[in-house]
């Protein structure tokens, strides 16, 4: 198996949590005898944040390595720039990232959140907090503008005020992120809704802090700050931003307290382990128990045996769609309690069908008998 | 931009009219997937059903699979499902008048886009071709309320501007357009000119009759 994230550079600490999550997971698969009686190899490439070069790894694992599955890649330019390469040589990646949907490819199981599974059950939490002036602000690619248009959308259908909607380099000169800072304070919106990625996300956290803006005043709501960004930033006064995922670490189950613990048995003591780490792991046990029901590496057969799949993860049970390639998983609201972890303040009851071309975005409406009962 | 031109595609109703195989299926499963009502339609019925806004078809080189001619009514849009590229094949995709087009082997991705753009194309194309009929009537009543301007002016000897007036107070007055009024003139001047007894009774009282004008005396 083929594993491409990234140790370094801007998307250095959810890939690290994707790559740790992933590892532990074929350590375990080994450790219970393998699949089918044979272990799992994974090859790690370390891309370095560079998109060239996962496109040059994805290249050599599925040529010169002979490797036909690859768990890999988080943000959604990097697995638009190896899926050529995949649907060229048939390979199958497992995309554990959540990202902004409207994609299928035959090549492509994903196993992150679709918006209906993070974007709709955030402004439903954030509504009911009577939160109506929103201010966007993301990094310049696809997956902010992405997400801000559907978090706009929402906003505005619901009689919220979007106060303005702000995009900064992926990697933001100098300045940048102080001048988003003044943005904040200048327009005192309800909450700062953040699509940053990577080191910039951090560094906004940080000079958030600094600033003094009170969480408690003007939240920051994301779908990607884990705890392993909250951890990095290593500051109290992050107490009260909110994000919504699939998983957190302080989930109250056995599988769950079984993860963290295995995951910081082999990792470190003291290590974060956020949406990424779950999300990895998940992926690469998925591909173990496709691969147990395929018996073979032919990318058809897999993909076959994968859909409708279904494993008790540590964030409970999840399972593959039998249609459209994504994963059934189960919304949470979690609020950072400044040192080491969420506080889980909202979940879904079940697993909530992904759907990536919000199709059943209509069935949103019921976040206008939230907006009704904020108003009453 | 807003979700709009993709809250369309829920629920729309999108035929497939092309021989059933792996890719077509294919096709019909990511139709559903991105929310269309999709079915598919085989063999090729021998007119469009009326019930579809989307129709996809086969483009054989002989012509597309189903004759296109939409039911009255119903006006779908049309995306050709391109195999061969050689120059009949193609002529025949001109010929089908398609908003779109994908080709085959039929990947996911494009499906989205040619979906969204043949809706855009078939919408513009529609409003256009309305405004074309509309600028079109709007020509031909120009001409004609010329027309009925000059015989009034000639049988009742008005001005051309109070000719005009007194066609646009009778459209006013019997809720008719200005064409109407002024076609109605025309034909009962035609009339009453052709007829035998045209000579006994004065055109100008044909006018007056058309047009139920109090009795009034010429300047």
């Amino acid at each position: 198996m083929g594993v491409l994230f990234s140790r370094s550079g801007l998307m250095e600490i959810p890939e690290t949590q994707h790559l740790q999550g992933a590892l532990l997971a074929i350590e375990e698969v080994n450790a219970a005898g393998g699949v089918l009686g044979r272990p799992i190899e994974a090859i790690h490439y370390d891309p370095r944040s560079d998109l060239g070069l996962y496109r040059q790894f994805a290249d050599r694992l599925l040529t010169e390595d002979a490797v036909s599955v690859i768990i890999g890649c988080c943000t959604s330019l990097s697995r638009k720039v190896v899926l050529p390469s995949l649907e060229r040589r048939n390979g199958l990646l497992w995309y554990p990232d959540l990202y902004e949907g409207f994609e299928y490819s035959p090549n492509v199981i994903y196993t992150g959140a679709a918006p209906n599974q993070n974007s709709l059950p955030l402004a439903r939490y954030l509504f009911r907090r009577g939160a109506r002036r929103f201010l966007l602000i993301g990094s310049d690619y696809i997956y902010p503008r992405e997400s801000n248009r559907v978090m706009r959308d929402l906003i505005e259908r619901h009689g919220g005020e979007v106060t303005e909607e702000i995009y900064v380099p992926m990697e933001p000169p100098a300045g940048a992120l102080d001048r988003l800072l003044a943005r904040v304070q200048a327009l005192r919106p309800d909450v700062v809704f953040s699509t940053l990625v990577g080191h910039s996300s951090r560094r906004f956290l940080a000079g958030y802090a600094d600033a003094g803006i009170d969480p408690a005043d003007i939240p920051i709501a994301s779908h990607n700050i884990s705890e392993a960004e909250f951890v990095a930033v290593g500051r109290a006064e992050c107490a009260g931003h909110i994000t919504a995922a699939p998983y957190f670490s302080s989930i109250e189950s056995g599988a769950n307290h079984r993860f963290v613990g295995a995951f910081r048995r082999r990792f470190g003591a003291d290590v974060p382990v956020g949406q990424y780490a779950g999300s990895g792991y998940c992926a690469a046990r998925l591909f173990a128990a496709a691969l147990e029901r395929a018996g073979e590496m032919d990318t058809q057969r897999m993909v076959q045996c994968a859909r409708g799949l279904e494993m008790d993860a540590p964030q409970g049970r999840i399972a593959i769609d039998a249609d459209n390639n994504h994963t059934w998983l189960t919304p949470r609201i979690g609020v950072w309690n400044g040192l080491d972890a969420f506080d889980v303040v909202w979940e879904a009851e079940q697993p909530v069908q992904p759907d990536p071309w919000l199709v059943t975005y209509g069935g949103l409406e019921d976040l206008s008998d939230v907006v009704q009962a904020a108003i009453e | 931009m807003s979700l709009d031109p993709l809250r369309e595609l829920r629920g729309m109703r999108v035929l497939v009219i092309h021989p059933a195989d792996h890719e077509i299926d294919e096709l019909v499963r990511h139709l559903r997937r991105i929310g269309c009502q999709a079915r598919l339609l085989w063999p090729a019925p021998p007119a469009l059903p009326p019930d579809a806004d989307v129709v996809f078809f086969a483009i054989c080189p002989t012509g597309p699979a189903v004759v296109l001619q939409p039911a009255p009514g119903a006006e779908p849009s049309l995306i050709a499902i391109v195999d061969y590229e050689n120059p009949t094949a193609l002529k025949s995709l001109l010929d089908s008048n398609a908003h779109c087009f994908i080709n085959k082997p039929i990947r996911p991705s494009g499906i989205l886009s040619s979906l969204v753009m043949a809706r855009a194309l078939h919408g513009y194309q529609g409003r256009l071709l309305a405004k074309v009929a509309k600028l079109e009537e709007t020509l031909r009543s120009r001409r004609e309320i010329e027309r009925a301007t000059r015989i009034l002016m000639e049988v009742k000897g008005l001005s051309e501007d109070r000719a005009y007036q007194l066609i646009r107070q009778q459209a006013t007055a019997q809720r008719l357009t200005v064409g109407v009024v002024a076609r109605s003139i025309i034909t009962a001047h035609r009339v009453f000119e052709d007829s035998p007894e045209a000579g006994r009774r004065s055109a100008s009282d044909t006018a007056t009759s058309v047009l139920r004008l109090p009795a009034r005396k010429s300047p």
